[in-house]
């Protein structure tokens, strides 16, 4: 793959921003302007904006074949285009690819329906003329760019001229902030060839969303993140471990997604052992992933306060389960709402003996959606580090805690079924070998009668020199004389040396 | 360039029709004939529809035929075209986007589809419902994809064009390690933990065996039992079979009962609105009667809410009638002819005196007659105080609507609304006029019967006849004069001679002595002009007379056995007659 910039050293010139095209546009720039909510905006609106972009460029092509680049037609087009660019592509520049006659935003497919589809149509072979496999566009690009990119797209002959006589058709034009690229090469694959990362990030994606949506009040649609828990569901039969390894990567400035979704993984391995079928185990899932839905109520002032909260701001804090009940509940209206998802919002920090919160003033039988969800959520919040608060316990010690506890906080035998889910030596530890070295647990052991031989990885020799690549071991391997080739002697505590494990999994 | 394209696409579609030399093209291009026509059907008709159910078992045999020689069948998707090995195989001509399978596919992201063998005919069944949306449950999250993965189809495989996005970009960037404030040791660091740790195993190792050194988790006893797994069983599928709605509703009363938050009381009672509409939109009577009879009672449940909050519950019960709420209803009642309405009329109930504009609204707007009904039901309880909004729609132009105005008042019975009914007694349709006639009968049985009168001249059979019913009954007045208009109207020889009979009848109980001149006129009228007619009209006449046998109806008849001509004057004998025999009757039942 290359990318053939046009023209980058061009100066930036000054011209008014466009009036924004809807009220909610207004409010998107701002929220892009803020810089780091910028991430989580991967929502529907960010994909109607790209669609309503895909329509002003169709429209912008067919003017250029019927009007010289100075013609008043391409006012309004080039104002509105101008708009949805400066919108869309505050922070990073907007890319419109096409693949395989699939329209993307990014790496986002936007879907037409019927109706757009003649608009689609004519810009796929607009682009497939060319041979063009995306258009990227910087904030930067002004009225002129639109017009001589417009211009020069339409009035060079693609059955004569190649993509680059077109790129440095726009370089000689001095059209800058667009650029043209290449189409990608892809592989094909098979759906089971996903990776677990990708099918990570969907979800985490999908939390964002909708944290969003929460936040703005608008309505709120499960489809992304559905998809994205049954490929996750179809991954767990498959690889579970890995999925459970990526509970460690808790990324920390997004704590409550990447939470969510570890969240969303172990309830999701904790039901599969519980005899959760399929199609339940993604509900479950689906419910977990949006099990804080309620933060988004709570001020992020609060949510990321390093250093102790005060009583109101616990208050506030413990006010999320109810919160995300009413959430999603007013957004999304109770009939079409899964009762597994008010479940997971409502009872998540309740404890099996009611000694969490909410406090309830009637009788309450929790739900094992409930249950499930106390027992994922404790273990990834005490095992995670968040931006300025709270050390992280490692999570063998967490494990202990945890266990301490079952038959009170948490469901006995959810917590045996959990044990074998993350592993006696949970992933993630760092263990000391008998051989000397250190090495990082991938995966609970194969064997439940030999439960504290788990799948390892090297991290140093007997010198504690580290190992970039080391060997991962299955310490219930025995040598040719029936002896365990290794074996821990100990368990270490990440924590107490500030070290992060994480790494190991990325 | 119109034309051009216009002609490339001609002449693609002659190759595409044209068969190939290629067999496996050749079978997989009639598949798709087949799988377009049976797509059709079962679309349009319902899989459970006989000619859609031949279309799919044909296709199914054929298709189960080609899978068992070539073993897969695999797609790649275009934008309205099917592609298998480089060859545009499937281009359905002339018609919408919505129809074509290959653009119902591209539109949820589909690139690849395959089918492979040992399809079951139920695999082909699950295939058609998750391309169409149907099937039972239907959930607005789902898609193609999320439909078909539901039923964990091992024949049917699918790629999206996300799919191949992602595993050919990778996302190994997204997911680098970022920077931890509590955790941000080096990899460097190892060598000190390692030497730090050795030092603390030292003196726990000391005198140990090797065994005995090793790490001991001393977690013991996480075997679960069967026991355990079959009681876990049993709960998961009870959480899976609980009626969600109902599971939602009780979290919120638990949230009611024991929330001592004012903000969040406040964000709940928004809620419940919500949910009152959500409630509608589906048609749980059952359930939103419970939430309505939950609210009024949470004042006693929640004894210390606060002013603004008990505000706020009034609010929320006062706006349950609020219009666009009863058009949700009147929404899901329309779309849904066969709804069930056990309970709503029960949540009807619920709606105040003010709310009558809005349930006559609905009443208007309703399409089914049951739904009608129970509408009326509930209007002619809650508007009988202030019926003001039922009068005022006695004018409206919906005939159906106004015909259950009227069934609402003669519920009522009120005389006090005679008037309003009278005013409508010239009403565009006759089954309204008729109804409003049947109403006056009732809500003002005898008087003055000249409205009824007037009625006789109304076009249709019908109305009329319904007048003549009341006026027969002998227990209203009517002066002669308003008769003459109708008698001596040049169509009254062209009434049926039953209807010319019911109208002396009315005429001789209503005017009476007042009719006597005419009585002689004719029954003695000698007219160059329709002589049969008339002379017919006055033997129905004498009938009449004879029938009614007042004193006055006597006495023209007398003077029709004297004056009349021969057919006239044994009509009035025999009319006497008949008069002197119910006479003696009523005399003998008397004593």
């Amino acid at each position: 793959m290359s990318i053939h910039k046009t023209n980058t050293a061009t100066p930036i010139e000054k011209e008014p921003p466009g009036e924004p095209l809807l009220i909610h546009e207004k409010s998107l720039t701002q929220k892009i302007g803020k810089g780091s909510e910028a991430r989580d905006i991967v929502d529907q609106q960010i994909v109607m904006l790209g669609m309503q972009l895909v329509t002003q460029l169709s429209v912008l092509i067919k003017t250029s074949r019927l009007h010289g680049q100075e013609n008043s037609a391409f006012d309004k087009p080039i104002e509105t285009t101008l708009t949805l660019i400066s919108t869309l592509a505050s922070d990073r520049p907007v890319i419109i690819r096409v693949q395989n006659d699939f329209l993307f935003l990014g790496e986002t497919h936007l879907k037409a329906t019927a109706q757009e589809m003649a608009v689609f149509s004519n810009f796929i072979d607009s682009l497939n003329t060319w041979k063009v496999g995306g258009v990227i566009f910087e904030s930067r690009v002004k009225s002129k760019d639109l017009r001589e990119f417009a211009h020069a797209f339409v009035t060079l002959d693609p059955a004569t001229h190649t993509l680059q006589d077109l790129q440095a058709e726009l370089a000689r034009r001095g059209v800058a902030g667009i650029t043209l690229e290449e189409p990608r090469a892809f592989r094909n694959i098979g759906r089971a060839q996903a990776t677990a990362k990708s099918r990570y990030v969907d979800a985490a994606g999908a939390v964002g969303e909708l944290t969003q949506r929460v936040r703005e009040g608008g309505t709120l649609s499960f489809k992304q993140a559905k998809r994205a828990i049954q490929n996750i569901v179809d991954l767990m039969n498959q690889d579970e471990a890995s999925l459970l390894g990526l509970t460690n990567l808790r990324c920390h400035d997004q704590y409550t997604h990447n939470h969510s979704v570890n969240v969303a993984l172990l309830s999701m391995a904790l039901g599969n052992r519980a005899g959760y079928p399929k199609v339940e185990l993604a509900d479950l899932g689906l419910a977990a992933l949006f099990h804080d839905m309620g933060k988004a109520s709570i001020p992020q002032e609060i949510l990321n306060k390093p250093g102790d909260f005060t009583e109101e701001e616990w208050t506030a804090m413990r006010s999320h389960p109810t919160e995300g009940v009413l959430n999603i509940a007013q957004l999304r209206g109770i009939t079409n709402l899964p009762g597994r998802m008010v479940a997971a919002a409502f009872e998540h920090h309740m404890n099996c003996d009611h000694s969490g919160y909410p406090k309830l003033s009637v009788s309450w039988k929790i739900s094992l959606t409930g249950r499930i969800l106390m027992i994922a959520d404790c273990y990834d919040a005490m095992t995670s580090s968040r931006v300025y608060r709270r050390e992280p316990i490692s999570p063998a010690r967490t494990l202990q805690l945890m266990l301490a506890k079952a038959g009170t906080a948490f469901d006995p035998v959810l917590m045996k079924l959990f044990v074998t889910c993350v592993g006696i030596v949970p992933i993630g530890s760092l263990v000391m070998l008998d051989s000397g070295e250190l090495a990082v647990v991938l995966k609970p052991a194969k064997e439940k009668d030999a439960a504290d031989r788990p799948w390892v990885k090297v991290v140093t020799d007997p010198s504690g020199q580290p190992i970039d690549d080391g060997p991962e071991l299955d310490l219930s391997e025995k040598n040719t004389a029936g002896e365990f080739t290794r074996s821990i002697v100990r368990l270490v505590d990440n924590t107490e040396y500030k070290f992060d494990t994480a790494r190991y999994f990325v | 360039m119109a034309e051009l394209r216009a002609a490339r696409v001609t002449l693609e579609d002659v190759s595409l029709n044209k068969e190939s030399s290629d067999p496996e093209i050749a079978s997989v291009k009639q598949l798709l004939r087949q799988l377009d026509k049976t797509a059709k059907n079962v679309r349009t008709f319902g899989s459970s529809n006989p000619v859609a159910q031949k279309f799919f078992s044909q296709l199914y045999q054929d298709l189960a035929k080609h899978l068992e020689t070539y073993q897969t069948l695999g797609f790649l998707i275009q934008r309205g075209e099917l592609e298998f090995k480089g060859e545009v195989v499937y281009r359905p001509q002339a018609e919408g986007m919505t129809e074509n399978i290959a653009f119902r596919l591209y539109a949820d992201g589909i690139r690849e589809l395959t089918f492979k063998a040992g399809l079951s005919e139920q695999d082909l069944s699950f295939f058609f419902d998750a391309l169409w949306g149907e099937g039972g449950q239907e959930d607005e999250d789902d898609d193609f994809v999320t439909r078909l993965w539901k039923e964990n189809l091992q024949t049917i495989t699918i790629v999206t064009a996300e799919e191949i996005v992602q595993a050919s970009s990778g996302v190994q960037d997204v997911l680098s390690l970022q920077e931890s404030m509590t955790l941000d040791a080096p990899t460097s660091s190892l060598r000190e933990i390692l030497d730090r740790e050795k030092a603390k195993a030292a003196p726990e190792r000391e005198g140990k065996s090797p065994e005995r050194a090793r790490f001991q988790s001393g977690i013991v006893g996480f075997e679960v039992t069967s026991d355990e797994l079959v009681a876990l069983a049993k709960e998961i599928a009870a959480e899976s079979n609980r009626d969600g709605t109902q599971y939602i509703l009780d979290t919120l009363i638990a949230i009611l009962a024991s929330e001592r938050s004012p903000s969040l009381l406040t964000k709940l009672f928004q809620v419940f609105d919500s949910v009152i509409d959500s409630l509608i939109g589906k048609g749980e009577w059952g359930l939103l009667e419970n939430v309505l009879v939950l609210l009024h009672d949470s004042e006693t449940l929640r004894s210390d809410l606060s002013d603004a909050h008990k505000q706020q519950l009034t609010d929320l019960l006062n706006g349950f009638g609020r219009p666009e709420r009863l058009k949700l209803v009147e929404t899901y009642l329309n779309r849904t002819p066969n709804a069930k309405t056990d309970g709503l009329e029960t949540v009807l109930s619920h709606l105040r005196n003010q709310d009558v504009p809005s349930l006559c609204s609905l009443l208007a707007n309703l399409q089914v007659p049951a739904h009608q009904i129970l509408v009326c039901q509930v209007l002619a309880d809650l508007a009988r105080q202030s019926p003001e909004p039922i009068l005022r729609g006695l004018t409206d132009r919906r005939a159906g609507y106004v015909r259950n105005l009227l069934t609402i008042m003669t519920k009522w019975n009120d005389p006090r609304h005679l008037d309003a009914i009278e005013r409508i007694i010239r009403y565009p349709d006759p089954a309204v006029r008729k109804e409003v006639l049947r109403i006056l009968g009732t809500l003002r049985p005898k008087g003055n019967g000249t409205k009824f009168v007037g009625m006789l001249s109304d076009p249709e059979d019908s109305v009329r006849h319904a007048a003549l019913r009341l006026l027969t009954t002998g227990n209203y007045t009517a002066s002669y004069a308003v008769w003459e208009p109708v008698l001596t109207a040049d169509d009254f020889y062209d009434r049926s001679s039953t209807e010319r009979r019911l109208i002396f009848q009315a005429l001789c109980l209503t005017a009476r002595e007042e009719a006597d001149p005419f009585w002689r006129k004719l029954l003695t009228e000698w007219s160059w002009t329709n002589r049969k007619k008339k002379e017919e009209t006055a033997v129905l006449a004498a009938e009449a007379l004879g029938k009614a046998a007042t004193p006055s109806a006597l006495a023209a008849l007398e003077f029709g056995q004297q004056k009349g001509n021969a057919a006239i004057k044994e009509a009035c004998r025999t009319a006497l007659r008949v008069a002197s025999k119910h006479q003696a009757g009523s005399e003998a039942k008397n004593a």
